[in-house]
This record gives structure tokens, C-alpha cells and sequence, in this order.
């Protein structure tokens, strides 16, 4: 039977209006940019364009980008096929290590890296670290995709002689390969986006680059003229992320039988395989975690107070900003769930874009609405709160929107015949199927906040501290053995709390 | 369950009359009802009747107000509820609702769930409602507990709760496994039926239509092919697309002056009609006899014509045969055990009815 749809155009205002609300938010600061870019007029912007040193940046930002895209997705097909469709012992536990590197803020695995080999500061420093922490952006949908693969396929292949085993890997693989692309792209984003890693390796890409124009006398219409090429690159990456996922989730869908747990034998391969895969956990987890440890153990003068006052701030804005984002976030995901309408639509799609927007980017055009447009909140709370929502209004809302999607539009249709109006039926169903998807994204909100560097390093409120910019005021001067107390604090108080939220979302 | 079937829920009001006049509706470019215009009795069971994707959906939906009609009007005891100009939301219409997969609130127990329709503090009346579908017991399970079938026990009593004059049926029973189906099905309509309520039952299954309505509607690509009692239908439909959906039929091209219609089966009145046409046969109005092997056809058409088994269905408490005539068509029978002769036999065939001419 089809599915009718014909009801759905319509949105009640009540959700209308807030999510237009929180679309404005999303869109200002980009609209912003795009001004102060143009102040000087087009020539300037050209000029500046079509320079030697901003041509060198861009070959350089996109050599790392494809050279951790290639690497991610080499270390994710591998995995991602061993946890999901062989007999590897212990495979469950090796799903969600590999999966961890997520929750470790680059900045922190760089300063490790650094502290351990100076000689890695440039390009193998940013390779290695970005390397580590973006491929399970990769790995994480291909573990799914494989995991919804038909495994008569792998016995069909075997009875067809082709028994050997990595043979079976890749024509996995290439079954997925929407799902490889997708994932790859993702990890392009995040490498381009990225600023602790390039930072602390001060290797030269737009983020770096991006806040050298900003720090040197405040260079406003370069690092804004930048900022917006990077955006540029970035909604490319994303508009072919969004197509190539849409295609990997109607190659699934042709396939809905369930993996049935028979899986493609390793024999003593399964040894080679855990050594590998003991290989990549130690040196994304192993070797920061070392390194932590090591410097807490040389721990310097750091007294309880300054370690304390700055959980407190991380803590303060990230639980501000969580709450903030999820009520901005909210409507968007129920109106986006419910009504496929143009206007709809378009308050995704602003949502979305936002998504491509680097950290970087948006701590910098709030900085520019700060000094014109709000200066009496500039280096307040608030602001660094709305550039917190702006950076994590696309994160609340995936996250929401999942959950949200997941009420099935005939329970409407039946509150609706027992007497329920459009808004009762929201609060009466809704609402209550909405709230463990509402406790996950603010906890993802507030942890995401919580390691986040950029935004928060040029936005924070004079005279305050968090975690991330204690761990970055003390490793700018190498002093590691002040670093430690906040390092690990972000480890125990953060990354290992991501951990736990993603896998339970996932789960 | 019938023990509690006899008496009527207390305060349980008649149905409403349902009437859909002229009834159209688009999706698009892509028109999916026209011009629909059909009764239902107050308190009858009446069956929305068609192939999957002819609009019998789309039909529910604008009784429950989910959709709105492009034109034409819906009324429930003469007051309108979608028209030109006028709209009652579904809030406010006064119906139940049962959807094809249930759509119990995952997040209420059973009770809960019951109550939803009701004013705070009706707990006798979901008392009621729990003790009429029988699931006492399951009073706090979670909707995840149940099984299909109590599934769709309590969606029927959360619709009823309300008393509502209008109970939709989607295709509620299609996602059942056919042993439950049956069951479930039977329980579900003694309810409705001893609640006096008036049902639309959506259904693509016809022996489902003929069997539960007092009232069948069947829908061929968005219009109405024929309204009325599942007998008139099956015994004379109005069209060739409805004798073959409602039902077996052979369809055999015949002659008719007038008086008698004359086909290789036999000579039958021929209601009025001339020239080349087609009768209907249902298989239980075709008559099979054994006949030696070398048995000829006779000129004489009024005595049938000869053919072999092609195939042999065996249903234990009778059986069909379908037989190839030697005029190259073929005739499907409804026999008894004792007649089901064997596949390669010569038989000869003979209509004792025609249900209709085309």
C-alpha cells in the first residue's frame, strides 16, 4: 500500500515559528562573515584570493585532507569488516576501542605526540593525530553497513572459490562503497575543520591561518575573506556527503535481512589481525593516554583550586550551551520529522549548512558581531553561549531528529481520532517518546562544548578559565607538567563520558 | 469470549450514519478517489473493498479527517464534517481509529493506552474496555509485551473507549499471521457489533469483506464499481472487473437471441440480452460427470462440453478441478470429495447456473 503524505505539508505554527527562530541563529553569523569579507569590495576579495601564499594554503590544507581521508578509510574498511563479519575473538570489545579515538580532543592527542617527538611539529604531526581521532567517522558507518550486508553473499562467494579471506573483505567493501565514500567525506570535513591538531602542530592550513590573520592587528577582512573560502570547500564536502549517503541508504534498504551472525572464518589470520588492530588502539588511545599519565605523574605546582575553578567554567557554559542548543534544536527536529513542506525544508537545509561550518569559522564571525553588533555582551557569557548554539545546532538536531523520527506518524493519526489537537498531540506523545533522544543530545551538546577549543579560546568571558583553554595556555610554552592535571581532568570528566553517551546512542 | 459478547457495554451510543457524496480527491497530478458517493448504515458493518492502491485508504483518511477531499462532502449524522467550506478536524469528529500496525503509544501500559481518549478519572470505563476485549490481565504491560493479536485487542478497545459513533478500520488484521487472523477477526467484530457502533472496514481481502459486512463497497481505481450486500455482489456483479476480483468466476464468451444465452457449458435465460456476450459461471454452479475415453462431442450444446483435468486442488472438506475443454478454454469446478476425479481424466462439464451476462 502507499504510504499517503498528502497531510504532512502542514506544520502548526507553534513549531513553524521556533524553528525559524533557531534557523536565523544558525544562519546570522555566516551572513555576518559574508559582509565583512566583502567590505572592501570584490576586487579586495580577488586580490586576496589569488594570491601566491593563499594558493600554497589551500594545495596544503588539501594535501592533509586527502592524506587522512586515504589513511582513515584504510584503517576503517579493515576494522570495520573484522569486528562485523568474521570470528575475530572479542570482537565486541575491539567495536567499541576502535570507536573511542572519537572522544579524544585532537588538541590534546597532538600535545602528546608533540611532547613525546618535537621533531613530528608539521605535516606528519597533523597527519598522525587527525589521523587517530577523525577514522572512526569512517569506521562507525561502515560497521553498520556491513553489519546490514546479507551474509549469503559471503557464503556464495565461497562456494564460487573465492575463499580467501581478504578477497571477502573487499567485496564487502565494495558493496558498501556509498557508505565508504560517506564516511570518507565525513573524515575530510573534520580534518579540514580542525583546529587544536594544525594548532599545536602549527602546521599551516586554514585554521591555523585563519586565526594568524585574526591574532596579527586583527587583519579582520582576510581571515574573514578565508574563513568564507573554507566555508565554500566545506559545503561541497558536504552537499557530496549527503548525496552519497542518501544512496548507501537505498543500497541498504534493498537488502533488509538481518546479518544472521554466520561469519567469515580467520583461522590464525585472527592473530595477525588482533596484533594490527592492537597496533592502531595504541597509538590513537595508547600514546596519549601514556603521555597523560606520564606528565600527572611529574605533576608540577598546580593547585587543586585552579583545576577545580576551571572544570567549573568548562562545566557552567557547556550546561548553558546544552540546554540553549536542545530548546533552539527541538522544534527544528519535530518540524523537520513531521512536515515535508518547502518551508520545512528550508529550515533544515539552513541547519544543515551551519553543519559545515569549522569551529574556527564561527568563533570568528561571532568575534566580528561581538565587536559591531553586541557589544555589551562581547567576552560575556552570551555570546560564547550563542556561538556554542550555533556550532552544535546541526549535532542537537541529528541526534534529535532520529529520536523523533522513530515515532511512527500512525500514533498521530490515532491521538488525533481520540480527541487530541495538533499541540496536545506534540505533548502528550511526542514530547514523552522524545525525551531519552532529549537527555542524549544535551549530554552530547554539553560534552562536544566541553572539549571544544576554538569558540571558546577567543569567546570566553575576561578573566574566566575551562579545561581546553588551561591545557592550551600551558602546552603553547611547552610546560607539560602544569598541562597534566587539566589533561587528565578532560579525559575523565570528557572524553571518557562521550564515550559512554555514543555508545549508548548507538546502542 | 462470547459469554461477555451478549450484553452491550453500558452508555455505549448507536452508530452514526455515514454518507459520502461525490467524494474526489489528488495526490498531485495523480487523481485517487473520484467522485465517490456511498451510504453506510448507522450501526452497520460496511467494507471499503478493492486491490491494494485504488484509494480505499485515502477514503479512511477523509472519514477520519486526516486528509481533506478536493470535492464532495462527508457527513455523519447529516452534519458535516469535510465539505466546501467546512472542515472538522479529527479531534472533534467523534470517531475511533484502528491502524493496520495497531500504533499502541510504546511509551502507556495497556490501561494507559485505553484511557488515552478519556477524561482524567475514567477508570471504570477502561475497566470496562479491558474486561470486553479480555485482557484483564495485561492491564500494566507494556505495549512490547504483547503479542499481534492483544495488540490489536487493545487498539480496538482504545478506539471504542470513547464511545464513538464511527470506529475506522486499516486493514487491521492484515499484519496478523492466518491462524490469528480468523480469531482476532471474529473477537473484533462481535465487539463492534455488540457496541452497536457504526464500522468502515478497509480491506483488500474479499473473503473478509463477504464473511464480517452487512455492507460491501468495492473501489476500482478511485471510483465506486458496485455498493450493496456481499450476496447481491457475489451473486450478481455489476461488471466484469468485479466478478473477477469478488470471487472464482469463469468468464466464457456466449450467444444470446433474447431469450436463452447459449455457451459450451450450456443454455441459460438470457435476461434480455443479444448478440455476442459474456456469462459469468461461478465454480460451484459447474456440474462434472466421468465419462468414458472415448466420449465425442455431441452437437447438441445444452448437454455441456468434454474436456480433461488439468489440475486437481484438495481442500479436505471438498476440492476444484480445473479442466481443459477441448475447445481450448478452461473451467474451473467446485466438487465434492466424491467427484474430485483424477488429473488426465475425460469429464464432461455442464453449467447449472450463470450468475450474471456481460
Amino acid at each position: 500500500m502507499i504510504r499517503r503524505t498528502g497531510s504532512r505539508g502542514t506544520a502548526p505554527l507553534g513549531l513553524l515559528l521556533p524553528a525559524l527562530l533557531a534557523a536565523l541563529a544558525a544562519l546570522a553569523p555566516l551572513y555576518y562573515l559574508g559582509t565583512i569579507a566583502l567590505d572592501r569590495g570584490w576586487s579586495t576579495l580577488w586580490s586576496e584570493l589569488w594570491q601566491r601564499r593563499t594558493l600554497d594554503l589551500v594545495a596544503r590544507s588539501m594535501l592533509l585532507t586527502v592524506a587522512c581521508t586515504v589513511a582513515s578509510i584504510a584503517i576503517a574498511v579493515p576494522a570495520a569488516w573484522l569486528v562485523s563479519r568474521t570470528d575475530l575473538r572479542g570482537r565486541s570489545v575491539w567495536r567499541v576501542l576502535l570507536a573511542l579515538p572519537l572522544a579524544v580532543p585532537s588538541y590534546l592527542s597532538a600535545f602528546a605526540w608533540i611532547s613525546w617527538r618535537p621533531g613530528l611539529a608539521g605535516f606528519w604531526g597533523a597527519f598522525i593525530v587527525l589521523t587517530s581521532v577523525s577514522y572512526p567517522y569512517a569506521y562507525l558507518p561502515l560497521v553498520a553497513a556491513f553489519g546490514r550486508l546479507d551474509p549469503a553473499h559471503d557464503e556464495l562467494a565461497q562456494l564460487h572459490g573465492r575463499a580467501r579471506v581478504w578477497s571477502l573483505m573487499w567485496l564487502s567493501a565494495r558493496q558498501c562503497q556509498s557508505a565508504v565514500a560517506a564516511g570518507g567525506l565525513l573524515v575530510a570535513l573534520y580534518v579540514l575543520s580542525d583546529f587544536g591538531a594544525v594548532a599545536t602542530m602549527r602546521y599551516d592550513t586554514f585554521t591555523w591561518v585563519i586565526y594568524g590573520a585574526y591574532r596579527a592587528g586583527f587583519n579582520p577582512s582576510r581571515a574573514a575573506i578565508l574563513a568564507s573560502l573554507l566555508v565554500v570547500i566545506a559545503l561541497v564536502l558536504i552537499a557530496a556527503e549527503s548525496r552519497v549517503r542518501g544512496r548507501a541508504v537505498e543500497t541498504s534498504a534493498s537488502a533488509p535481512r538481518r546479518g544472521t551472525g554466520r561469519t567469515v572464518r580467520l583461522g590464525f589470520r585472527g592473530l595477525i589481525a588482533a596484533v594490527a588492530l592492537a597496533m592502531v588502539g595504541a597509538v590513537t588511545l595508547g600514546i596519549p593516554l601514556w603521555r597523560v599519565i606520564g606528565w600527572s605523574l611529574r605533576s608540577g605546582d598546580v593547585g587543586v583550586a585552579d583545576v577545580a575553578g576551571a572544570l567549573w567554567g568548562s562545566l557552567r557554559y557547556s550546561l548553558f550551551a546544552s540546554v540553549a542548543t536542545v530548546l533552539l534544536a527541538l522544534p527544528v527536529a519535530l518540524l523537520v520529522a513531521r512536515s515535508r513542506s518547502r518551508s520545512s525544508r528550508l529550515i533544515e537545509g539552513s541547519v544543515y549548512v551551519t553543519h559545515a561550518l569549522p569551529g574556527i569559522v564561527v568563533a570568528i564571525s561571532m568575534v566580528f558581531l561581538g565587536v559591531r553588533l553586541m557589544r555589551s555582551v562581547y567576552l560575556e557569557a552570551p555570546l560564547l553561549v550563542l556561538a556554542y548554539v550555533v556550532l552544535f545546532l546541526p549535532l542537537a538536531v541529528g541526534s534529535l531528529r532520529a529520536a523523533a523520527e522513530q515515532v511512527p506518524r500512525g500514533l498521530e493519526d490515532v491521538a488525533r481520532s481520540l480527541g487530541s489537537g495538533p499541540m496536545t498531540v506534540i505533548r502528550r506523545v511526542n514530547i514523552p517518546l522524545l525525551v531519552p533522544g532529549v537527555a542524549a543530545a544535551t549530554a552530547l551538546v554539553a560534552l562536544a562544548a566541553m572539549k571544544e577549543l576554538p569558540v571558546t579560546m577567543l569567546l570566553r568571558p575576561t578573566g574566566s578559565e575551562t579545561l581546553a583553554t588551561r591545557l592550551w595556555t600551558s602546552t603553547t610554552v611547552s610546560d607539560y607538567s602544569n598541562a597534566a592535571p587539566y589533561a587528565l581532568a578532560l579525559v575523565v570528566f570528557v572524553s571518557i563520558p562521550t564515550a559512554l553517551v555514543s555508545a549508548r546512542a548507538r546502542s | 469470549m462470547s459469554g461477555r459478547l451478549h450484553s452491550r457495554p453500558a452508555g455505549s451510543l448507536a452508530g452514526g450514519r455515514v454518507d459520502v457524496v461525490g467524494v474526489s480527491k489528488s495526490f498531485g497530478a495523480h487523481e485517487v478517489l473520484h467522485d465517490v458517493t456511498f451510504t453506510a448504515p448507522a450501526g452497520s458493518v460496511t467494507a471499503l473493498l478493492g486491490p491494494s492502491g485504488q484509494g480505499k485508504t485515502t477514503l479512511l483518511r477523509i472519514a477520519a479527517g486526516f486528509e481533506r477531499p478536493d470535492a464532495g462532502e462527508l457527513r455523519i449524522d447529516g452534519e458535516v464534517m469535510s465539505g466546501p467550506g467546512s472542515f472538522v478536524p479529527p479531534e472533534r469528529r467523534g470517531i475511533g481509529y484502528v491502524p493496520q500496525e495497531a500504533a499502541l503509544f510504546p511509551h502507556l501500559d495497556v490501561a494507559r493506552n485505553i484511557a488515552f481518549g478519556l477524561p482524567r478519572g475514567s477508570r471504570a470505563r477502561v475497566d470496562e474496555m479491558l474486561e470486553l476485549v479480555g485482557l484483564v490481565e495485561f492491564r500494566h504491560h507494556r505495549p512490547a509485551q504483547l503479542s499481534g493479536g492483544q495488540r490489536q485487542r487493545v487498539a480496538l478497545a482504545r478506539a471504542l473507549a470513547p464511545e464513538p459513533r464511527l470506529v475506522l478500520l486499516d486493514e487491521p488484521f492484515s499484519a496478523l499471521d492466518a491462524g490469528l487472523r480468523a480469531e482476532v477477526r471474529d473477537d473484533a467484530v462481535a465487539i463492534l457489533r455488540a457496541t452497536g457502533t457504526t464500522v468502515l472496514l478497509v480491506t483488500h481481502d474479499q473473503d473478509e469483506a463477504l464473511e464480517i459486512a452487512d455492507h460491501v463497497v468495492v473501489l476500482l481505481r478511485g471510483t465506486i464499481a458496485q455498493a450493496g450486500t456481499p450476496q447481491s455482489i457475489y451473486d450478481a456483479p455489476a461488471g466484469l472487473e468485479v466478478a473477477r476480483f469478488i470471487g472464482q468466476a469463469n468468464l466464457l464468451a456466449a450467444e444470446a437471441d433474447g431469450a436463452m444465452v447459449r455457451s459450451v457449458l450450456g443454455e441459460a435465460p438470457a435476461l434480455g440480452r443479444r448478440g455476442d456476450v459474456t456469462v459469468l459461471v461461478r465454480p460451484e454452479h459447474v456440474e462434472v460427470e466421468r465419462v468414458g475415453s472415448d466420449a465425442v462431442s455431441e452437437p447438441d450444446r445444452a448437454q455441456g462440453a468434454l474436456g480433461t483435468v488439468e489440475r486437481r486442488s484438495y481442500y479436505g472438506h471438498d476440492g476444484s478441478l480445473t479442466v481443459l475443454l477441448d475447445s481450448g478454454q478452461t473451467v474451473v469446478a467446485r466438487v465434492s470429495i466424491r467427484d474430485l476425479a483424477v488429473v488426465g481424466a475425460r469429464v464432461r462439464v455442464r453449467a447449472t447456473a450463470v450468475s450474471a451476462v456481460f
